[in-house]
Protein backbone atom coordinates (compact mmCIF):
# COMPACT_ATOMS: atom_id res chain seq x y z
CA UNK A 1 0.00 0.00 0.00
CA UNK A 2 1.72 3.63 -0.67
CA UNK A 3 1.05 6.33 1.81
CA UNK A 4 -1.82 8.36 -0.06
CA UNK A 5 -3.55 4.54 0.79
CA UNK A 6 -2.05 4.26 4.05
CA UNK A 7 -3.85 7.61 4.83
CA UNK A 8 -6.90 7.17 3.52
CA UNK A 9 -7.35 3.76 5.11
CA UNK A 10 -6.85 5.35 8.46
CA UNK A 11 -9.39 8.03 7.94
CA UNK A 12 -11.70 5.67 6.74
CA UNK A 13 -11.61 3.42 9.71
CA UNK A 14 -11.10 5.93 12.01
CA UNK A 15 -14.59 7.16 10.74
CA UNK A 16 -16.23 3.74 11.42
CA UNK A 17 -14.70 3.44 14.82
CA UNK A 18 -16.63 6.85 15.21
CA UNK A 19 -19.50 5.46 13.80
CA UNK A 20 -19.74 2.23 15.79
CA UNK A 21 -19.43 3.97 19.10
CA UNK A 22 -21.96 6.28 18.14
CA UNK A 23 -23.87 3.29 17.28
CA UNK A 24 -23.82 1.89 20.26
CA UNK A 25 -24.32 5.15 22.32
CA UNK A 26 -27.30 5.90 20.31
CA UNK A 27 -28.76 2.63 21.88
CA UNK A 28 -28.60 4.22 25.30
CA UNK A 29 -28.54 8.02 24.71
CA UNK A 30 -31.92 8.71 23.45
CA UNK A 31 -33.53 11.56 25.34
CA UNK A 32 -34.12 15.09 23.94
CA UNK A 33 -30.43 15.93 24.28
CA UNK A 34 -29.58 13.25 22.06
CA UNK A 35 -31.78 14.31 19.49
CA UNK A 36 -30.41 17.83 19.98
CA UNK A 37 -26.88 16.44 19.62
CA UNK A 38 -27.63 14.70 16.30
CA UNK A 39 -28.71 17.96 14.57
CA UNK A 40 -26.52 20.35 15.71
CA UNK A 41 -23.49 17.95 15.06
CA UNK A 42 -23.58 14.46 15.26
CA UNK A 43 -25.64 14.15 11.15
CA UNK A 44 -23.45 17.63 10.04
CA UNK A 45 -20.04 16.46 10.84
CA UNK A 46 -20.34 12.88 9.56
CA UNK A 47 -21.99 15.02 6.41
CA UNK A 48 -18.69 16.82 6.52
CA UNK A 49 -16.55 13.50 7.19
CA UNK A 50 -18.32 12.06 4.01
CA UNK A 51 -17.32 15.28 2.03
CA UNK A 52 -13.21 14.83 3.69
CA UNK A 53 -13.35 11.08 2.95
CA UNK A 54 -14.34 11.95 -0.91
CA UNK A 55 -12.62 14.97 -1.23
CA UNK A 56 -9.70 12.99 -0.25
CA UNK A 57 -10.11 9.96 -2.25
CA UNK A 58 -10.89 12.44 -5.56
CA UNK A 59 -7.82 14.19 -4.58
CA UNK A 60 -5.49 10.98 -4.34
CA UNK A 61 -6.87 9.66 -7.59
CA UNK A 62 -5.79 12.98 -9.48
CA UNK A 63 -2.63 12.84 -7.77
CA UNK A 64 -1.57 8.90 -8.64
CA UNK A 65 -3.14 10.29 -12.40
CA UNK A 66 -0.26 13.24 -11.79
CA UNK A 67 2.35 10.51 -10.67
CA UNK A 68 1.52 8.16 -14.08
CA UNK A 69 2.14 11.24 -16.21
CA UNK A 70 4.93 12.11 -14.22
CA UNK A 71 6.57 8.57 -14.75
CA UNK A 72 5.49 9.05 -18.52
CA UNK A 73 6.76 12.61 -18.30
CA UNK A 74 10.42 11.36 -17.14
CA UNK A 75 10.14 8.52 -19.84
CA UNK A 76 9.64 10.44 -22.40
CA UNK A 77 12.70 12.81 -20.82
CA UNK A 78 15.47 9.94 -21.07
CA UNK A 79 14.20 9.41 -24.21
CA UNK A 80 14.65 12.84 -25.37
CA UNK A 81 18.35 13.02 -24.30
CA UNK A 82 19.10 9.65 -25.56
CA UNK A 83 17.45 10.77 -29.21
CA UNK A 84 19.47 14.35 -28.71
CA UNK A 85 22.61 12.55 -28.20
CA UNK A 86 22.42 10.31 -30.85
CA UNK A 87 21.01 13.55 -33.07
CA UNK A 88 24.23 15.07 -32.03
CA UNK A 89 26.32 12.23 -32.29
CA UNK A 90 25.18 12.03 -36.36
CA UNK A 91 25.05 15.25 -37.05
CA UNK A 92 28.70 15.76 -35.88
CA UNK A 93 29.66 12.47 -37.70
CA UNK A 94 28.13 14.55 -41.24
CA UNK A 95 30.03 17.46 -40.13
CA UNK A 96 33.51 15.37 -40.35
CA UNK A 97 32.43 13.92 -43.11
CA UNK A 98 31.48 16.77 -44.84
CA UNK A 99 34.33 18.54 -44.35
CA UNK A 100 36.44 15.87 -45.29
CA UNK A 101 34.43 15.06 -48.46
CA UNK A 102 35.21 19.27 -49.29
CA UNK A 103 38.87 18.96 -48.72
CA UNK A 104 39.18 15.57 -50.90
CA UNK A 105 36.82 17.77 -53.83
CA UNK A 106 39.54 20.61 -53.60
CA UNK A 107 42.40 18.48 -53.62
CA UNK A 108 40.82 16.81 -56.94
CA UNK A 109 39.54 20.30 -58.06
CA UNK A 110 43.41 21.45 -57.75
CA UNK A 111 44.83 17.74 -59.37
CA UNK A 112 42.20 19.03 -62.07
CA UNK A 113 43.70 22.17 -62.79
CA UNK A 114 47.22 20.89 -62.56
CA UNK A 115 46.25 18.50 -65.64
CA UNK A 116 45.36 21.21 -67.88
CA UNK A 117 48.42 23.07 -66.65
CA UNK A 118 50.34 20.30 -67.91
CA UNK A 119 48.18 19.14 -71.34
CA UNK A 120 48.35 22.94 -71.88
CA UNK A 121 52.44 22.88 -71.57
CA UNK A 122 52.18 19.22 -74.04
CA UNK A 123 50.61 21.46 -76.78
CA UNK A 124 53.46 23.80 -76.19
CA UNK A 125 56.16 21.23 -76.57
CA UNK A 126 54.19 19.64 -79.41
CA UNK A 127 54.34 23.39 -81.08
CA UNK A 128 57.73 23.47 -80.19
CA UNK A 129 58.75 20.40 -82.18
CA UNK A 130 56.67 21.60 -84.76
CA UNK A 131 58.25 24.91 -85.15
CA UNK A 132 61.76 22.70 -84.68
CA UNK A 133 60.94 20.28 -87.15
CA UNK A 134 60.15 23.31 -89.58
CA UNK A 135 63.65 24.84 -89.44
CA UNK B 1 -32.88 12.08 30.31
CA UNK B 2 -32.88 8.55 29.46
CA UNK B 3 -34.40 5.43 30.44
CA UNK B 4 -31.44 3.43 30.98
CA UNK B 5 -28.93 3.11 33.87
CA UNK B 6 -27.30 7.01 33.89
CA UNK B 7 -23.30 4.98 34.42
CA UNK B 8 -23.42 2.85 31.51
CA UNK B 9 -25.06 5.71 29.68
CA UNK B 10 -21.98 8.09 30.91
CA UNK B 11 -19.42 5.23 30.05
CA UNK B 12 -20.91 5.47 26.11
CA UNK B 13 -20.70 9.24 26.02
CA UNK B 14 -17.43 8.99 27.27
CA UNK B 15 -16.36 6.66 24.51
CA UNK B 16 -18.34 8.85 22.25
CA UNK B 17 -16.12 12.02 23.56
CA UNK B 18 -12.99 9.86 23.04
CA UNK B 19 -13.51 8.68 19.24
CA UNK B 20 -14.66 12.15 19.16
CA UNK B 21 -10.95 13.71 19.71
CA UNK B 22 -9.30 10.99 18.32
CA UNK B 23 -10.79 11.35 15.38
CA UNK B 24 -10.56 15.10 15.28
CA UNK B 25 -6.22 14.34 16.13
CA UNK B 26 -6.30 11.21 13.13
CA UNK B 27 -8.08 13.85 10.66
CA UNK B 28 -5.69 16.55 11.40
CA UNK B 29 -3.09 14.67 11.10
CA UNK B 30 -4.79 13.01 7.60
CA UNK B 31 -5.29 16.78 6.26
CA UNK B 32 -1.54 17.68 7.16
CA UNK B 33 0.04 14.47 5.42
CA UNK B 34 -2.40 15.34 2.49
CA UNK B 35 -1.51 18.53 1.85
CA UNK B 36 2.44 17.44 2.31
CA UNK B 37 1.53 14.75 -0.66
CA UNK B 38 0.45 17.48 -2.74
CA UNK B 39 3.02 19.65 -2.01
CA UNK B 40 5.40 16.60 -3.32
CA UNK B 41 2.88 15.71 -6.11
CA UNK B 42 2.93 19.49 -6.67
CA UNK B 43 6.63 19.64 -6.85
CA UNK B 44 7.08 16.66 -9.05
CA UNK B 45 4.71 18.58 -11.70
CA UNK B 46 6.99 21.68 -11.61
CA UNK B 47 9.89 19.91 -12.22
CA UNK B 48 8.52 17.83 -14.77
CA UNK B 49 7.11 20.93 -16.32
CA UNK B 50 10.72 21.86 -15.76
CA UNK B 51 11.77 18.79 -17.81
CA UNK B 52 9.34 19.65 -20.70
CA UNK B 53 10.79 23.29 -21.35
CA UNK B 54 14.22 22.14 -21.63
CA UNK B 55 13.65 19.16 -23.53
CA UNK B 56 11.44 21.56 -26.16
CA UNK B 57 14.57 24.01 -26.21
CA UNK B 58 16.93 21.16 -26.65
CA UNK B 59 14.71 19.49 -29.45
CA UNK B 60 15.26 22.74 -30.99
CA UNK B 61 18.76 23.16 -30.49
CA UNK B 62 19.03 19.75 -31.89
CA UNK B 63 17.61 21.00 -34.97
CA UNK B 64 19.64 23.98 -35.55
CA UNK B 65 22.00 21.42 -35.38
CA UNK B 66 20.94 19.04 -37.82
CA UNK B 67 19.92 21.35 -39.94
CA UNK B 68 23.51 23.00 -40.42
CA UNK B 69 24.67 19.24 -40.90
CA UNK B 70 22.25 18.80 -43.56
CA UNK B 71 23.23 22.08 -45.53
CA UNK B 72 26.91 21.38 -45.20
CA UNK B 73 26.25 17.85 -46.33
CA UNK B 74 24.42 19.36 -49.46
CA UNK B 75 27.59 21.41 -49.74
CA UNK B 76 29.84 18.26 -49.87
CA UNK B 77 27.74 16.24 -52.58
CA UNK B 78 27.71 19.77 -54.99
CA UNK B 79 31.38 20.42 -54.49
CA UNK B 80 32.12 16.90 -55.07
CA UNK B 81 29.50 16.22 -57.92
CA UNK B 82 31.77 19.86 -59.32
CA UNK B 83 34.63 18.41 -58.24
CA UNK B 84 33.92 14.88 -60.70
CA UNK B 85 32.73 16.63 -63.51
CA UNK B 86 35.64 19.06 -63.58
CA UNK B 87 38.34 15.47 -62.90
CA UNK B 88 36.83 14.02 -65.66
CA UNK B 89 37.36 16.85 -68.26
CA UNK B 90 40.76 17.41 -67.16
CA UNK B 91 41.67 13.58 -67.50
CA UNK B 92 40.24 13.58 -71.26
CA UNK B 93 41.80 16.78 -72.01
CA UNK B 94 45.12 14.55 -70.77
CA UNK B 95 43.95 11.58 -72.20
CA UNK B 96 44.01 13.98 -75.84
CA UNK B 97 46.73 15.48 -75.20
CA UNK B 98 48.64 11.95 -74.66
CA UNK B 99 46.96 11.39 -78.01
CA UNK B 100 48.75 14.58 -79.95
CA UNK B 101 51.83 14.21 -78.15
CA UNK B 102 52.41 10.06 -79.21
CA UNK B 103 51.47 10.98 -82.47
CA UNK B 104 53.79 14.50 -82.63
CA UNK B 105 56.52 11.86 -81.86
CA UNK B 106 55.95 9.17 -84.26
CA UNK B 107 55.87 11.75 -86.88
CA UNK B 108 58.69 13.25 -85.74
CA UNK B 109 60.76 10.26 -85.28
CA UNK B 110 59.39 9.48 -89.26
CA UNK B 111 60.69 12.48 -90.71
CA UNK B 112 64.16 12.43 -88.38
CA UNK B 113 64.52 8.50 -90.22
CA UNK B 114 63.86 10.06 -93.90
CA UNK B 115 66.20 12.77 -92.91
CA UNK B 116 69.14 10.56 -92.14
CA UNK B 117 68.55 8.49 -95.37
CA UNK B 118 68.53 11.89 -96.80
CA UNK B 119 71.70 12.61 -95.62
CA UNK B 120 73.63 9.07 -96.27
CA UNK B 121 72.41 9.30 -100.13
CA UNK B 122 73.74 12.94 -100.38
CA UNK B 123 77.20 11.28 -98.28
CA UNK B 124 77.36 9.01 -100.98
CA UNK B 125 76.68 11.69 -104.14
CA UNK B 126 79.29 13.51 -102.50
CA UNK B 127 81.80 10.70 -101.87
CA UNK B 128 81.05 9.91 -105.55
CA UNK B 129 81.87 13.66 -107.08
CA UNK B 130 84.93 13.37 -105.25
CA UNK B 131 85.98 10.36 -106.87
CA UNK B 132 85.18 11.96 -110.37
CA UNK B 133 86.79 14.89 -109.51
CA UNK B 134 90.13 13.25 -108.51
CA UNK B 135 90.16 11.41 -111.61
CA UNK B 136 89.20 14.26 -113.52
CA UNK B 137 92.02 16.29 -111.62
CA UNK B 138 94.95 13.10 -112.95
CA UNK B 139 93.29 13.25 -116.33
CA UNK B 140 94.06 16.78 -116.61
CA UNK B 141 97.52 16.51 -114.92
CA UNK B 142 98.23 13.78 -117.31
CA UNK B 143 97.04 15.86 -120.45
CA UNK B 144 98.88 19.09 -118.97
CA UNK B 145 101.90 17.58 -118.58
CA UNK B 146 101.45 15.89 -122.26
CA UNK B 147 101.19 19.16 -123.20
CA UNK B 148 104.12 20.75 -121.99
CA UNK B 149 106.32 17.72 -123.09
CA UNK B 150 104.95 18.60 -126.63
CA UNK B 151 105.51 22.11 -125.98
CA UNK B 152 108.79 22.37 -125.15
CA UNK B 153 110.40 19.61 -127.78
CA UNK B 154 113.41 20.85 -129.07
CA UNK B 155 112.45 21.88 -132.52
CA UNK B 156 113.71 20.22 -135.78
CA UNK B 157 114.29 22.99 -138.24
CA UNK B 158 114.24 20.43 -140.91
CA UNK B 159 111.33 18.54 -139.68
CA UNK B 160 107.46 19.81 -140.17
CA UNK B 161 106.24 22.44 -137.89
CA UNK B 162 105.47 21.19 -134.14
CA UNK B 163 101.91 20.54 -133.98
CA UNK B 164 100.37 20.26 -130.20
CA UNK B 165 96.89 21.32 -130.68
CA UNK B 166 95.43 18.14 -130.20
CA UNK B 167 97.41 17.68 -126.98
CA UNK B 168 95.81 21.48 -126.15
CA UNK B 169 92.58 20.89 -127.06
CA UNK B 170 92.36 17.17 -124.40
CA UNK B 171 93.99 19.60 -122.26
CA UNK B 172 91.60 22.20 -122.06
CA UNK B 173 88.82 19.34 -122.24
CA UNK B 174 90.30 18.20 -119.22
CA UNK B 175 90.21 21.27 -117.59
CA UNK B 176 86.39 21.84 -118.33
CA UNK B 177 85.79 18.19 -117.11
CA UNK B 178 87.85 19.28 -113.77
CA UNK B 179 85.77 22.51 -113.53
CA UNK B 180 81.87 20.69 -114.47
CA UNK B 181 83.65 17.90 -111.82
CA UNK B 182 84.12 20.78 -108.92
CA UNK B 183 80.98 22.00 -109.27
CA UNK B 184 79.43 18.61 -108.81
CA UNK B 185 81.40 18.49 -105.56
CA UNK B 186 80.24 21.64 -104.48
CA UNK B 187 76.47 20.88 -105.07
CA UNK B 188 77.13 17.32 -103.57
CA UNK B 189 78.48 19.04 -100.35
CA UNK B 190 75.72 21.92 -99.77
CA UNK B 191 73.26 18.90 -100.13
CA UNK B 192 74.73 17.13 -97.33
CA UNK B 193 75.23 20.44 -95.32
CA UNK B 194 71.26 20.59 -95.80
CA UNK B 195 70.50 16.94 -94.82
CA UNK B 196 72.82 17.73 -91.99
CA UNK B 197 70.47 20.44 -90.76
CA UNK B 198 67.26 18.75 -91.52
CA UNK B 199 68.70 15.98 -89.54
CA UNK B 200 69.27 18.36 -86.49
CA UNK B 201 66.02 20.07 -86.88
CA UNK B 202 64.28 16.79 -87.01
CA UNK B 203 66.04 15.66 -84.00
CA UNK B 204 65.47 18.72 -82.25
CA UNK B 205 61.79 18.04 -82.93
CA UNK B 206 61.60 14.48 -81.88
CA UNK B 207 63.81 15.59 -78.50
CA UNK B 208 60.38 18.01 -77.87
CA UNK B 209 58.09 15.33 -78.91
CA UNK B 210 59.48 13.12 -76.25
CA UNK B 211 59.34 15.63 -73.72
CA UNK B 212 55.63 16.29 -74.68
CA UNK B 213 54.70 12.54 -74.27
CA UNK B 214 56.41 12.28 -71.09
CA UNK B 215 54.69 15.74 -69.61
CA UNK B 216 51.38 14.26 -70.83
CA UNK B 217 52.20 11.01 -69.49
CA UNK B 218 52.41 13.05 -65.94
CA UNK B 219 48.86 14.93 -67.01
CA UNK B 220 47.41 11.56 -67.69
CA UNK B 221 48.44 10.80 -64.33
CA UNK B 222 47.35 13.59 -62.80
CA UNK B 223 43.91 13.75 -64.15
CA UNK B 224 43.84 10.22 -62.66
CA UNK B 225 44.24 11.25 -59.68
CA UNK B 226 42.09 14.14 -59.54
CA UNK B 227 39.38 11.96 -60.99
CA UNK B 228 40.38 9.41 -57.61
CA UNK B 229 39.66 12.41 -55.78
CA UNK B 230 36.36 13.47 -56.57
CA UNK B 231 35.31 10.00 -56.15
CA UNK B 232 36.79 9.69 -52.36
CA UNK B 233 34.66 13.35 -52.10
CA UNK B 234 31.46 11.81 -53.59
CA UNK B 235 32.30 8.82 -51.08
CA UNK B 236 32.87 10.89 -47.62
CA UNK B 237 29.88 13.64 -48.58
CA UNK B 238 27.44 10.47 -49.41
CA UNK B 239 28.70 9.11 -45.68
CA UNK B 240 27.99 12.79 -44.96
CA UNK B 241 24.06 12.46 -46.08
CA UNK B 242 24.25 9.18 -44.47
CA UNK B 243 25.02 10.88 -41.59
CA UNK B 244 22.97 13.78 -41.48
CA UNK B 245 19.93 11.55 -42.22
CA UNK B 246 20.48 9.48 -39.01
CA UNK B 247 20.56 12.80 -37.39
CA UNK B 248 17.45 13.70 -39.31
CA UNK B 249 16.02 10.73 -37.86
CA UNK B 250 17.27 11.52 -34.22
CA UNK B 251 15.64 14.35 -34.04
CA UNK B 252 12.45 13.55 -35.42
CA UNK B 253 12.15 11.38 -32.69
CA UNK B 254 13.30 13.78 -30.31
CA UNK B 255 10.43 16.36 -31.62
CA UNK B 256 7.96 13.50 -30.83
CA UNK B 257 9.11 12.52 -27.14
CA UNK B 258 9.52 16.24 -26.85
CA UNK B 259 5.81 16.72 -27.81
CA UNK B 260 4.71 13.64 -25.56
CA UNK B 261 6.37 14.86 -22.68
CA UNK B 262 5.14 18.24 -22.99
CA UNK B 263 1.68 16.69 -23.09
CA UNK B 264 2.26 14.22 -19.67
CA UNK B 265 3.45 17.54 -17.85
CA UNK B 266 0.68 19.41 -18.85
CA UNK B 267 -1.84 16.76 -18.22
CA UNK B 268 -0.05 16.33 -15.30
CA UNK B 269 -0.50 19.82 -13.99
CA UNK B 270 -4.17 19.46 -14.77
CA UNK B 271 -4.35 16.21 -12.75
CA UNK B 272 -2.45 18.28 -9.84
CA UNK B 273 -4.67 21.19 -10.10
CA UNK B 274 -7.94 19.24 -10.02
CA UNK B 275 -6.48 16.86 -7.16
CA UNK B 276 -5.76 20.75 -5.53
CA UNK B 277 -9.50 21.87 -5.17
CA UNK B 278 -10.38 18.33 -3.63
CA UNK B 279 -7.92 19.23 -0.96
CA UNK B 280 -9.07 22.66 -0.19
CA UNK B 281 -12.82 20.98 -0.44
CA UNK B 282 -11.68 18.13 1.81
CA UNK B 283 -9.58 21.16 3.73
CA UNK B 284 -12.91 23.22 4.39
CA UNK B 285 -15.04 19.95 5.64
CA UNK B 286 -12.10 19.26 8.09
CA UNK B 287 -12.57 23.00 9.43
CA UNK B 288 -16.47 22.14 9.86
CA UNK B 289 -15.75 19.14 11.63
CA UNK B 290 -13.56 20.71 13.84
CA UNK B 291 -16.14 23.27 14.78
CA UNK B 292 -18.70 20.73 15.27
CA UNK B 293 -16.63 18.77 17.04
CA UNK B 294 -15.91 21.62 19.73
CA UNK B 295 -19.68 22.13 19.86
CA UNK B 296 -20.34 18.36 20.51
CA UNK B 297 -17.65 17.64 22.99
CA UNK B 298 -19.16 20.44 24.75
CA UNK B 299 -22.65 19.34 24.52
CA UNK B 300 -21.24 15.59 25.55
CA UNK B 301 -19.58 16.88 28.31
CA UNK B 302 -22.75 18.94 29.52
CA UNK B 303 -24.71 15.56 29.20
CA UNK B 304 -22.11 13.85 31.31
CA UNK B 305 -22.20 15.98 33.80
CA UNK B 306 -25.92 16.26 33.74
CA UNK B 307 -25.93 12.22 34.31
CA UNK B 308 -23.10 12.09 37.14
CA UNK B 309 -25.68 14.90 38.81
CA UNK B 310 -28.10 12.20 38.69
CA UNK B 311 -26.34 9.57 39.36
CA UNK B 312 -25.39 10.79 42.85
CA UNK B 313 -26.96 9.12 46.13
CA UNK B 314 -29.47 11.05 47.08
CA UNK B 315 -30.98 12.66 44.18
CA UNK B 316 -33.82 10.81 42.45
CA UNK B 317 -34.11 10.12 39.04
Amino acid sequence: MSEREDLLWALERQARSLADVLAEARILWRDANARAAEQKFLQPRAAAESTVLAAVAAQHRELASAAQAGLLAEEKHRQCAAESAEAARNAAASDQSAQAALREASTALAQADQTDHLAAGVRGLIAQATAAGSD
Amino acid sequence: MTQHNPTALINALESVAYELRRSGSVLRSGMEDTAREQWHSEEHARRVQGLAALATEAAREDERRVREAEHLAGQAEASARRSQERGGQALANAQAALREAHAAVALWRGNLAKARERLETARRDLAAALSVLAECERRCAAAASAYRACASAPRDPNGPARDCSSLYAALASAERAVTAARGQVETARREVSRAESRVAACSHAVEHAEAALGAATRAVASGHAAVSAAHGALRLAAAARQASNEARAAVNREHSASEELTGAAQLAGIRIRDAAAQLRLAEHSASEITIYEDTGRGEIDRAIEALQELNRPGVLP
